[in-house]
């Protein structure tokens, strides 16, 4: 609670160096302890000040819907920064955070609403447009950014109520992998390397299962930071610790064709230079000044 | 070689050599010939000619067979024909100029009378909206292809992928090998029958066509619409046929082609004709409008229409003026805007313009991005690299490419080539993928195709990253992966094979550019430089991003390799979307090319060369003065006269041994030689001949329909040959008038002109026939490209070509 309410007496303090900019010798806005009073009056100063629309017939809008709406901004926010931290490691993020995402946007949906029905004016003015820094807008780009960059919506239905099943069934086969990785592994040696193997055979198939769920995914563009963090994790726990990918290395055969192959082109210029009938041009002969002797001049040629 | 016909430095030889020494050059020369090593152009003439003063000239124009014709001395008094294997010092018969100078006849005067100012300006506003229109329609192909190509090229990888994956868990990945290269083969196969049998010319790239073209040579085939579809399905095979190519080439070729069927508003491939544009049906609009597509094809292909109008300009610049260069801007635009517009459409962004060419170089924005001076001398050293790159490239090419034409040319022979190419870039690629150790972990950005096998599960084989996919994208992960994703053994083993694939894919017989080829070769190394430069220093440099120095190899190898000055620097600038990289892009394209003329000229160049056409560089020879016209020219020259009969003009016209184009008209009873009065082609003669306009038939029906200009535009630019003509016996007695046809006004040079003055003037009209005139306007000779083009410097001074047939 601490910051948001730096938060709006920062708002605050910045509107009424406004105010204090365009009428410094008004007393009142200097000592005016009440926060409410004071943003209400520095509201409609700093709307009297804005240009025509705001002298409209509508009423002016109630000071005290927006601070609410303020706060009520502010705890998602919070509440959202605390979930979107804790799930930072594993990324988890999509999946535990939406309902706060969610949230944020409704709110922020009400900030932009107008007040009342017929009205024009909404709290937007005052609350995201009436400063220099724009505090709530850049908050709400940062989280913005954030979930964009973890893709989460394509792990989400449409309006972010909920995980998509498929999400669901990813991350349920991923925990049944980790939890044959663990099984597997605890009855092993424990900090050895040396035999994984048994890790290998035992979990293949949910391995293999999990890594098909991931390709069909990757198909139908639904792949969020969560899925990816999960696959990646998984993958370098396959390959690289348990060591399971050995991949079969034929070496030789592939040595024997490509020399058939690479062979091919020797055989094709050597034949064709042999066996194919050199193009010839015939040469004709140009029409010239019979009798020029000034081309005779010409006729001696040094290197005979 | 020792088939060179070389004759050595003109001008090193002082003009006072009076009668005296002619003289007895003349008796040399007469009795040199029994000793001397047989002349290439005096083979055949004991034959053909009774003079034998002419057989002696045409000896002395050319020497120095050397030791090859030894043995053909035995033979020259059997011999007609001297043939010779394929050489670059040659020039081809078969290719003739454009008729880019108007002929200012009757006809034309008549018809500019009756078309008022309004018309005229309609005209120039049809002229705007067939360049919309080709600007349109080149990005349309440009879309397609690159739709196809990606589609095709990911069922490919996937199929590729799966069996990989398959067996590499099982064993057996020798099989994938097979199946890799087979794919390859097959796909590359198709590409090369459709072009081998139906259309050669729309092999390789079709920047160096499309040069001759702009110069002014008519290329046979070249702007038709069957090379239109042969060149969009072959590029488009040839680039998901793995081969070490690029799709944006032949995007020029492709536009040129546009250009040049729109602005004629029919087809003869497929007998349609619209009606609509007849006013543009000939070469010279032709021309204009062909500049304009292949302007729009570069815009499309890399993002660039700036640099597309730069490359017209740089390539076909002596016919340019303001109001052109305007259009063809307008329609490189306008290419590379529905370019934009349809790929937003296909990626599902509709309006969201991020891909404005087919190769996306990606940004090049961030603070590494960035370069600082002290850097600047090391983009000049890359430069030199690239120069040195490019030069070693383009001179295996060659050597490559004369195989080429004299040991490969059959058409089986061809396409059988091009499979082994492509079977052999698969398993050149998968031997690398298999052999490398070198696993990066998977990234957000890792790229479409990532080839897991041996790397632990979660990781991608880097060197798969390169070779694994579309050479486009291997670009732009070389560009703009960050730094670490390649180790540099990776990047020095795949710089120094995908070199010798790219030079041994191109020239191959299947439709397919140099251009991403180069780049990848050059970013590969750029990037490996860059990474080196990190290593070297034990302090961690801040300002060595190995993107940047990718960028900047790119620029260098592309510029060793194809040598182009203005239009690259701006394509790259345009590509890459940062303006502050011109300076180094430019430092390193100067350098680039300076280093690399040093050793061989650039690739095009060298492929016009060898195709033996006559081109027309930007001047002279520079020690040619000495020359003078009347040793250039033709003679002698088949002349009509202003009134001549029917019999004797099908007969100079069906005669085969000389195809002439252009026939000087004199005067009836001039005397000896003639004086000249105009000039006739045989495109007008046969129009002429069709529609029988013979003075007797005029003056028996005075009401018969009168030619118009229209009927030789209807007849453009497939003129019937002569023998389909029908002429009856009692016609070829008849007269035809020619004083109403013939370009009354040809250009003419006196005979002591020098040769570097008839060049230009040659140069700068878009000449076709230039004819040489004594003090009394008589005939002298007829100066064609041929005749010009076949003086070149080479290594001892001035050099005369030969004429061959091919």
């Amino acid at each position: 609670m601490m910051n948001v309410r730096a938060l709006i007496i920062s708002l605050l303090l910045c509107e009424c160096c406004v105010v204090m900019g365009w009428l410094p010798d008004d007393p009142q806005s200097a000592d005016s302890s009440d926060l409410m009073a004071r943003s209400a009056w520095a509201q409609q100063l700093s709307l009297s000040l804005l240009p025509a629309y705001s002298l409209a017939p509508d009423p002016p809008v109630d000071p005290n819907i927006c601070l609410q709406l303020l706060h009520e901004f502010a705890n998602n926010s919070a509440d959202l920064s605390n979930c979107l931290a804790s799930m930072a490691w594993p990324v988890r993020v999509c999946q535990h955070c939406y309902r706060e995402y969610a949230q944020l946007i409704t709110t922020m949906e009400k900030i932009g609403n107008p007040i009342q029905n017929s009205s024009t004016i909404s709290c937007a003015t005052t609350l995201l447009r009436s400063d220099r820094v724009h505090v709530i807008v850049a908050l709400k780009d940062f989280f913005d950014d954030v979930w964009t960059d973890s893709k989460c919506s394509s792990c989400l239905d449409s309006n972010n109520t909920s995980v998509l099943n498929s999400t669901a069934e990813f991350m349920k086969s991923f925990d049944d992998l980790i939890q044959c990785f663990n099984v597997t592994k605890g009855s092993a040696f424990p900090n050895q390397h040396a035999n994984f193997s048994k890790v290998c055979q035992l979990c293949k198939t949910s391995y293999k299962k999990l890594n098909e769920q991931y390709t069909e995914l990757e198909h139908n563009n639904s792949l969020c930071i969560d899925i990816e963090d999960a696959m990646n994790s998984t993958r370098s726990l396959w390959s690289g610790l348990f060591n399971c990918t050995l991949p079969c290395t034929d070496t030789v055969p592939v040595i024997a064709v490509s020399a058939f192959i690479l062979f091919l082109p020797v055989v094709f210029y050597l034949s064709s230079f042999l066996h194919s009938e050199q193009k010839k041009r015939k040469l004709i002969i140009a029409k010239r000044l019979k009798t020029s002797n000034a081309s005779l001049t010409h006729i001696l040629d040094k290197s005979n | 070689m020792a088939n060179v016909a070389t004759r050595e430095s003109w001008s090193g030889r002082p003009e006072e050599e009076g009668a005296a020494a002619a003289a007895a050059a003349a008796a040399a020369a007469a009795t040199a010939a029994a000793e001397r090593t047989p002349l290439l152009n005096g083979a055949g003439t004991p034959r053909r000619f009774s003079s034998s003063l002419l057989f002696r000239i045409g000896q002395l124009s050319t020497v120095d067979l050397g030791d090859e014709n030894q043995e053909l001395e035995t033979e020259l008094a059997t011999m007609v024909v001297k043939e010779i294997p394929h050489t670059e010092n040659l020039l081809s018969l078969k290719y003739e100029s454009l008729d880019y100078d108007n002929s200012e006849n009757q006809l034309f005067l008549e018809e500019e009378r009756r078309i008022n100012h309004a018309a005229f300006r309609t005209v120039e506003v049809t002229r705007w909206v067939i360049c919309g229109l080709i600007g349109i329609l080149t990005g349309l192909i440009a879309c397609f292809i690159d739709i196809m190509v990606e589609q095709l090229a990911l069922v490919k990888y996937q199929v590729i992928k799966s069996n990989i994956d398959k067996f590499t868990e099982k064993g057996g990945l020798s099989f994938s090998l097979l199946l890799w290269a087979s794919l390859n083969a097959v796909i590359v196969m198709i590409g090369s029958l459709i072009v081998a049998f139906i259309e050669p010319v729309a092999a390789g790239s079709g920047i160096p066509q499309i040069k001759c073209f702009l110069n002014g040579v008519k290329i046979p085939h070249v702007v038709r619409l069957k090379t239109l579809v042969v060149k969009v399905c072959g590029v488009i095979l040839s680039v998901v046929g793995g081969l070490a190519v690029g799709k944006e080439g032949p995007m020029i070729h492709s536009g040129a082609v546009v250009a040049a069927g729109i602005s004629q508003g029919r087809s003869t491939s497929l007998k349609k004709d619209f009606k609509i544009f007849e006013y543009f049906r000939r070469d010279t609009e032709k021309r204009d409008f062909v500049s304009a597509g292949a302007a729009a094809g570069v815009s499309a292909a890399f993002g660039a229409p700036v640099g597309g109008v730069l490359f017209s300009l740089e390539e076909g610049a002596s016919f340019w003026n303001q109001l052109l260069t305007w259009r063809i801007f307008f329609a490189s635009m306008i290419s590379t805007f529905t370019l934009n517009f349809v790929l937003s459409i296909y990626n599902r962004k509709p309006g969201d313009l991020t891909s404005p060419g087919l190769i996306n170089f990606g940004r090049f924005d961030t603070d590494e991005n960035s370069y600082k001076y002290f850097e600047l001398p090391i983009f000049i050293g890359m430069g030199a690299v690239g120069g040195m790159l490019g030069a070693l490239f383009n001179a295996l090419n060659n050597w490559l490419t004369v195989f080429r034409i004299r040991y490969v040319h059959r058409r089986c022979l061809q396409v059988i080539e091009a499979m082994l190419v492509a079977a052999v870039t698969a398993t050149i690629a998968f031997v690398l993928i298999y052999s490398s150790s070198d696993c990066q972990p998977l990234r957000e950005v890792s790229g479409e195709y990532m080839l897991q096998l041996f790397c632990p599960d979660g990781q991608y084989n880097a060197m798969a990253s390169a070779f694994f996919t579309t050479p486009e994208s291997s670009v732009r992960r070389l560009f703009h992966d960050p730094a670490g994703s390649f180790n540099p053994q990776t990047l020095g083993l795949f710089t120094l094979l995908y070199f010798f694939l790219a030079c041994w894919t191109y020239g191959l017989t299947v439709s397919a550019g140099v251009f991403i080829p180069s780049l990848l070769l050059g970013a590969a190394w750029g990037r490996l430089f860059g990474i080196l430069i990190t290593k070297l220093s034990t302090a961690t440099i801040a300002w060595a991003d190995p993107g940047k120095y990718a960028l900047m190899g790119a620029a260098a190898q592309l510029g060793g390799i194809v040598r182009m000055t203005l239009s690259l620097t701006v394509i790259m600038v345009e590509a890459t979307g940062n303006v502050t990289y011109g300076f180094p892009i430019m430092l390193v394209l100067i350098t680039a090319k300076i280093v690399g003329d040093i050793f061989v000229e650039g690739l095009y160049d060298l492929h016009i060369k060898l195709q033996s056409v006559p081109f027309l560089h930007w001047e002279a020879p520079v020690t040619s003065h000495s020359l003078t016209a009347k040793e250039v020219l033709s003679s002698p020259v088949t002349w009509l006269h202003r009134r001549e009969k029917v019999g004797i003009i099908v007969d100079i016209l069906s005669d085969t041994r000389t195809n002439h184009n252009g026939f000087p008209v004199v005067e009836n009873n001039s005397g000896e030689p003639p004086r000249l009065c105009g000039l006739i082609l045989r495109s007008q003669l046969i129009v002429l001949l069709k529609h029988k306009v013979f003075v007797e038939r005029e003056n028996m029906s005075p009401s018969l329909r009168r030619l118009k200009l229209k009927d030789f535009r209807d007849a453009y630019p497939r003129f019937p040959p002569i023998q389909s003509i029908h002429v009856s016996q009692d016609e070829r007695e008849c007269l035809m008038d020619l004083s109403e046809f013939m370009n009354p006004t040809p250009y003419t040079v006196p005979q002591e002109a020098s040769l570097p003055r008839v060049f230009k003037l040659f140069r700068a009209l878009g000449l076709r026939h230039l004819v040489v005139v004594n003090s009394h306007n008589r005939v002298v000779g007829l100066v064609t490209r041929k005749d010009l083009a076949r003086y070149r410097i080479g290594k001892n001074g001035l050099e005369e070509l030969c004429l061959a047939q091919t």
